[in-house]
């Protein structure tokens, strides 16, 4: 039972001039646990503290019950009373006799009177119910997390730091600086705005208080206030410390792309600095992600590294970027099927990027003049490869700049494999496969050719040699014959015996009626080859149809229009002949399913048999190993026609023994997978001979860079380069090469429409240019836990985008310009040196027009109904710089409304108005390019009603502002609410202003709302000082009044959880799942305890029997 | 109802598979119990099938038949002071009112898994295995040997 | 989990209520500390005249009010309940008095199928500054119990 004491204040006669005291004090005594009633005339005062002192003492109370004014009034002063007393939290009950009685009820005093009784007995029962509560205390990290590096988080920053707290400033961007550092001059004063910002910057980077992250993101955010865990991503900069801010690699670097900072209006480098004063003060690589052609092609050679630097003529350097993966690039630019040109974005636009054509100019420009030497002998270990063709060049060459010695062996008397005798010289001249295998050699790698593999030396004769390994890069060299009647009459061949013969210089003859088996590119090799031969008719005959016929399309269009004719859809079923092949016979068939392997197998249908006339019958069906060489390699197995070998090494089972290329499982069968496989296999090589994985053999795969249909559609098209061939009637008798390739004007030409979707190109000419070594591209993003005390979030403001207004041509025409734009053009240190230029003709304009309320006031659909705050004043100040640096341009400002709030903004406006700019109050129509880029502007002047149409030659919008993409991403990141146009809902927007709805974390700045420079300032300050106050204790009780959940009563049901919108709420394992509010987030608001199920939940000092106490009577 | 194809395919992808769950609960009918409903709406989220739904509407008889002690008996005690006559017919529920909703269970859509029966913290999801034999198709058992089933 | 026994002494409340002359309504008001509490403050600072039927209650935020509340008054003794709290989309709690409404109108439609009538149950909205419409709502809420008649318990 408690021992209740009730104490009435008379309040001077405010309460006891209507109520009764006495009686009341009466019928106080005989309620249930009263054991006193004391009546005081200012219980607030000194002297009703000394009453409740004693009475508590000498009567031993455990609970008070106050009749006097509102709770809401004076309340902390009796239970600061209780507390000294040390009767604990919650033990005081009120009974509302002034406010809610003797004032309301001062002409119906016996209504009063019993309306008083009521009030004191329900708040005498509720203190019956009253349980003394716990504070709890939670530790206070003292340190913050400021999130945005514009002038928002810089202020913040440096008041907290100041205060002697830890700031971490986390920063998206590559620089500190946000929007401020754009502009050229701020209002009202003309300040420049670097001058004012340019302190702050220099203070971030130096005050040792503050850890500056740029190119950093938050990912997460857990844990209560006080005690923030939050996880940052640092993206790579590609830069390290050691760069001394020099620029060359800007000047290297080939890849120009459009500049964030100068807001879209001039381009940058790939490598770049946003701005002079930037901090931190280093460059860093904006790398997308691999190009398409980079992400498709095999070997990931850097295309885009070698277009740009085509782009800028640079053929040597090209020529570097293009022959780093692969030492056949002349061969490659002839023969590639380009699967990278399909990937090309810019086919999605017009056409894709001729990029094999590129690189075989790059390459027959550059590369014999390239210089090249053999590199240094590292390591004693041989390596013997076996095969000469692009998979066994391709390591023996990589393996020599490890530097190894390498020994090729060579079965035929040439070296280049399939490239030397498989490709005819039409499409690949012997010459330049000569010079590409020509180069690797000179890079020391020994050849032994006519030797061969099973025959004159065999894997294991290697390995007892001495060789520490051996790579097996025999190609598929056997020509696969079809197993069907008449296969041994003769003018039967196999096509790439007869590509060989023909390359090797052999007799060689076809007949004048030529059948070729097969539908790939070397049926349309051998076809083609019988043409040259003298064939009068050419027939390929294949499985497939016309649509699915695996060469590449070009060929079989020059193979057409040389005269060759195409049977598709057709099975061979016999040969027939006596002694010598007459005709073939064929079944029409389609083709099935893919099986297991994707191989489609031909179905014989109902129709009638076709017979062909044939002398020659060429099969080009698939290609064999040549087993006979893998006679003395013991361990060495093949599955399905191919060695088998492990993919993370490229070893096969027998150890020191690998394969790549076509003889090796996996990969497609073309040039450059078999090069991208050679140098796998060298590093696996050399991972193998040095015992450690020293070197990556798969590339590590980076994101494929994307540009999105929207930035896209902003480019001009411009057709693709045709590349030049021989007519058909000259090529069927000649041995001459087929394409002519491109002039170099054509090369530069056609690498200039290349659109650089990685970002960088990964051309490395900033490695090369830079003095201090300080470019470092392996750098990955790293992840960091802190643990802040409270968090600050700055993250800016965006500009609405005015291309979601089309009438008015942002985007179309060049001449319509953002003010922020205009802003960048003005500014000293802009792109123009603050020289004011048009973007279609750099002259200076004479006429401008400024356009208020873009994306701003606007109801519709397409814009934002908020005014942004700044926008009047922002044109008004651009107007005033042009007037007073062109006084012969007339600024013309068609506003709304102009709003003008602040200190000192009206009288500017008075100021620049009398400067001559002129102000029309309009509703605007239309904007229309005329020819010569100006702008017809229509408009109705909304004072006057008069309608006015002009010519002007540059028009500014005035876009609004919306909340930033970092903004949103922090509020999900945090769990945030954001209102219209994104920004951050405040706690309350009068009261608190820079509280968020999250205990702990404050917003500040444009984050919050539109609003100009010093409305920023003073906001991030108090948020500042929001985060001092609250961690200034080291450590605090959280208030009582927060929502508990008694375990053993929680059935767990989850309901809490979900409704609670702090987000304080949890479910943890026990004896039974329970809910468990996180006591430092929970606000008290007291939703859970509502619908909790089954009374567990409740908040401290409003439980149900509290409340049910004070309503039940 | 036997488990069906599905009903065992679902079983089957359960996380943890069906080791958790009683061979009893396999092939069970599931009886609602509504007295000894809170409205918590666990049953619903941990239904695969989307046999059980939370309804849009209440039905105050389920608060009478609330028993004594719990949260909606105490509730119910304090409307039956007050009521004139007995509850009519179910009413829509605002949409922030959690706890108060009527849970559907559509036993045609119902794979016999068991997760509702586990989720639930207060039992009023039951599930009890079917006889044998009840069900259309299950063989009876027969005490002639070699007689059809 | 059970109903608080009511205090039971002497001389309890309800003997106190009893006293009353018949045909004195009674009426429960839950108010919010930050708006409806502040406002209602005001009105008595204001020595605005008041139903003295009204008697009220704090709470942290409407959205601590549950059915169970406002059910109890009514079984208890009250005639009429209502709450009231900030204007919708500015509870200092972010969104409590919309579950306050649901809540209400919840419960509203429960004493609607058992035959009570709704009006007995209500909520009203209003911001701080805003005294008047705390004068307004309580003497609307007055005038309408007053013509209901008392509610009968068993």
């Amino acid at each position: 039972m408690t021992r209740c004491g009730v104490f009435l204040c008379e309040c001077g006669g405010n309460i006891s001039g209507v109520l009764d005291l006495p009686a009341l004090a009466a019928g106080g005594r005989s309620l249930d646990g009263v054991v006193n009633v004391a009546i005081s005339q200012f219980l607030c005062g000194a002297e009703g503290r000394r009453l409740i002192e004693g009475v508590v003492a000498d009567r031993g109370l455990d609970r008070i019950v106050i009749g006097s004014c509102s709770r809401r009034f004076q309340g902390p002063t009796f239970e600061r009373i209780a507390r000294d007393l040390e009767l604990g939290e919650n033990t005081v009950a009120f009974a509302n006799l002034r406010e809610g009685c003797a004032f309301i009820h001062r002409h119906e005093p016996e209504k009063a009177q019993r309306k008083a009784e009521t009030v004191l007995a329900t708040a005498v029962a509720r203190a019956g119910r009253q349980r003394p509560l716990q504070p709890s205390r939670t530790f206070l990290n003292r340190s913050a997390l400021v999130v945005g590096g514009g002038i928002g988080g810089l202020s913040a920053a440096e008041e907290l730091a100041g205060a002697g707290i830890a700031v971490h400033l986390v920063e998206r961007e590559q620089s500190l600086g946000g929007y401020m550092a754009r502009l050229s001059k701020t209002f009202p004063t003309e300040d420049c705005a670097m001058c004012s910002l340019g302190p702050r910057l220099a203070n971030a980077a130096t005050d040792s208080r503050i850890n500056v992250h740029t190119l950093t993101e938050v990912t997460s955010v857990s844990g209560p206030p006080g005690e923030f865990r939050v996880r940052l991503r640092h993206h790579p900069r590609f830069v390290s410390d050691l760069c001394v801010g020099c620029g060359s690699c800007t000047a290297a670097c080939p890849v120009e792309l459009e500049s964030e900072f100068d807001l879209g209006v001039t381009r940058r480098k790939a490598i770049s600095r946003p701005f002079a004063n930037a901090v931190p003060s280093t460059f860093a690589i904006d790398n997308r992600g691999w190009a398409p052609c980079t992400s498709t092609c095999p070997a990931h050679t850097a295309a885009q590294g070698y277009i740009a630097l085509a782009a800028e003529g640079r053929w040597a350097d090209a020529y570097r970027v293009a022959s780093e993966p692969n030492p056949f690039p002349s061969v490659c630019g002839r023969i590639c099927p380009h699967e990278c040109e399909e990937q090309c974005t810019r086919g999605r636009l017009d056409q894709p990027v001729a990029i094999a054509a590129i690189k075989r100019f790059v390459a027959d420009q550059a590369g014999a003049a390239a210089p090249v030497e053999a590199p240094a002998r590292r390591h004693g270990d041989r390596v013997a490869v076996v095969g000469a063709g692009p998979a066994g060049l391709t390591a023996a060459r990589d393996l020599a700049l490890l530097g190894y010695p390498v020994t090729v062996f060579e079965a035929q008397p040439v070296a280049g494999g399939m490239l030397r005798l498989g490709v005819p010289e039409y499409r690949l001249p012997r010459e330049v496969v000569a010079a590409e295998v020509e180069r690797v050699l000179a890079h020391g790698v020994e050849l032994r050719s006519g030797q061969r593999c099973g025959r004159d030396y065999t894997v294991d004769s290697l390995l007892a040699e001495g060789y520490r390994a051996v790579l097996l890069a025999l190609g598929l060299p056997q020509a696969r014959l079809l197993p069907i009647e008449g296969r041994e009459l003769s003018g039967v061949v196999g096509g790439l015996d007869l590509l060989r013969a023909r390359a090797l210089g052999d007799p060689v003859a076809v007949g004048s009626r030529v059948v070729v088996i097969g539908g790939g590119d070397v049926a349309v090799d051998a076809a083609r080859t019988a043409l040259r031969l003298g064939a009068e008719r050419v027939t390929m005959a294949c499985i497939e149809d016309r649509a699915t016929l695996p060469a590449q399309p070009d060929e079989l269009a020059e193979a057409l229009a040389e005269g060759a004719e195409l049977a598709p859809s057709l099975m061979p079923v016999a040969l027939i002949g006596e002694g010598a092949v007459g005709s073939v016979r064929f079944q029409p068939c389609t083709l099935g399913e893919p099986d297991a392997r994707g191989w489609r197998s031909p179905r014989p249908t109902e129709a009638e048999s076709v017979e062909l006339e044939a002398d020659t019958v060429v099969f080009c069906v698939g290609q064999g190993l040549d087993q006979e060489a893998l006679a003395g390699a013991a361990g060495v197995a093949v599955a399905g026609g191919q060695i088998v070998v492990d993919r993370e090494t490229m070893m096969t089972g027998r150890r020191g023994v690998f394969a790549a290329g076509d003889a090796a499982a996996g990969g497609g069968l073309i040039a450059i997978e078999a090069i991208a496989a050679g140098a796998r296999a060298a590093r696996g090589i050399h991972n193998h001979l040095r015992g450690e994985t020293l070197l990556d053999v798969w590339p590590v795969e980076r994101e494929r860079a994307e540009v999105p249909d929207l930035e896209l559609c902003r480019r001009r098209t411009r057709p693709r380069q045709e590349m030049r061939v021989l007519a058909p009637e000259e090529r069927r008798t000649s041995w001459q090469e087929v394409r002519l390739g491109f002039t170099e004007e054509e090369a530069l030409t056609e690498a200039r429409r290349c659109l650089s979707c990685g970002g960088c190109s990964d051309c490395r000419s900033c490695v090369a240019a830079c003095p201090a070594g300080a470019i470092d591209l392996a750098q990955k993003p790293r992840d960091e836990e802190l643990t802040v005390g409270a968090i600050v979030i700055a993250t800016g403001h965006r500009e609405f985008d005015a291309r979601r207004k089309p009438p008015l041509g942002y985007g179309r025409y060049a001449n319509v310009l953002t003010q922020s734009q205009l802003a960048r053009l003005l500014s000293a240190s802009g792109p123009t040196a603050g020289r004011l230029c048009r973007p279609s003709d750099g002259q200076v304009p004479k006429r401008v027009f400024m356009l208020q309320c873009v994306g701003s006031r606007d109801s519709t659909s397409r814009g934002n109904e908020h005014c942004s705050a700044i926008c009047c004043l922002f044109a008004t100040l651009h107007a005033s710089l042009i007037r007073e640096s062109y006084p012969d341009t007339q600024v013309t400002i068609a506003y709304t409304d102009l709003r003008m709030p602040g200190k000192g903004h009206e009288e500017y406006l008075k100021l620049v108005a009398e400067r001559g700019v002129r102000y029309v109050r309009s509703r605007v129509g239309e904007l229309a390019e005329e020819q010569d880029k100006s702008l017809r502007v229509r408009w109705e002047d909304t004072v006057t009603g008069g309608k006015h149409e002009e010519l002007f030659d540059l028009v500014v919008l005035s876009t609004g502002l919306e909340a930033s993409a970092g903004t949103t991403q922090i509020a999900r990141v945090v769990g945030l609410q954001q209102g219209a146009a994104g920004f951050l809902k405040e706690y309350h927007p009068k009261l608190r202003p820079v509280d968020s709805q999250r205990a702990g974390i404050f917003i500040a700045g444009t984050a919050q709302g539109p609003k100009g420079i010093p409305e920023t300032i003073a906001q991030a300050k108090a948020a500042a000082a929001r985060v001092t106050s609250m961690l200034q204790g080291g450590m605090a009780a959280t208030p009582v009044e927060v929502a508990f959940s008694e375990p053993g009563v929680c059935i767990g049901c989850g309901v809490c959880v979900a409704v609670c919108p702090q987000g304080a709420v949890r479910l943890v394992d026990g004896d039974r799942v329970h809910a468990l509010v996180d006591q430092a987030s929970c606000r008290g608001c007291g939703i859970c305890a509502a619908e909790c199920p089954s009374g567990a939940m409740t908040v401290g000092g409003f439980s149900d029997a509290e409340l049910l106490a004070e309503a039940t009577v | 109802m036997p488990l069906s194809a599905r009903g065992r395919q679902v079983a089957g992808e359960l996380r943890g598979g069906t080791s958790g769950v009683s061979a009893g609960v396999l092939g069970c009918e599931v009886v609602r119990h509504d007295e000894l409903c809170v409205g918590c709406g666990r049953c619903v989220s941990a239904c695969p099938t989307g046999a059980m739904r939370q309804d849009d509407w209440f039905d105050p008889a389920q608060l009478f038949a609330a028993p004594a002690g719990t949260g909606r008996g105490v509730l119910a005690a304090a409307l039956r002071r007050i009521a004139r006559h007995e509850p009519t017919g179910p009413f829509r529920v605002p949409d922030r009112v959690r706890t108060f909703r009527g849970i559907l269970f559509n036993a045609d859509l119902c794979a016999g898994c068991g997760a509702c029966v586990r989720a639930c913290p207060t039992g009023a999801v039951e599930a009890c295995p079917v006889p044998v034999g009840d069900a259309e198709g299950v063989p009876r058992a027969t005490a002639s040997a070699g007689a059809r089933p | 989990m059970s109903v608080p026994a009511l205090a039971t002494s002497a001389v309890t409340a309800s003997e106190v209520m009893a006293d009353a002359a018949d045909g004195e309504r009674s009426i429960v008001a839950f108010l919010c500390r930050e708006c409806a509490y502040s406002a209602a403050d005001a009105a008595g600072n204001a020595r605005t005249p008041l139903p003295p039927t009204i008697r009220t209650i704090m709470v942290p935020c409407t959205g601590r009010v549950s059915p169970l509340h406002l059910l109890a008054a009514l079984a208890d003794g009250a005639d009429g309940v209502y709450v009231a709290g900030c204007l919708e989309g500015q509870c200092h709690h972010r969104v409590g008095n919309f579950h306050a409404l649901d809540r209400v109108a919840f419960v509203r439609r429960l004493l609607e199928s058992v035959g009570v009538e709704p009006e007995r149950a209500a909520m009203f909205t209003m911001s701080a500054a805003d005294t008047p419409r705390f004068v307004a709502t309580a003497r609307g809420m007055d005038a309408t119990i007053s013509r209901l008649p008392r509610l009968p318990r068993s």
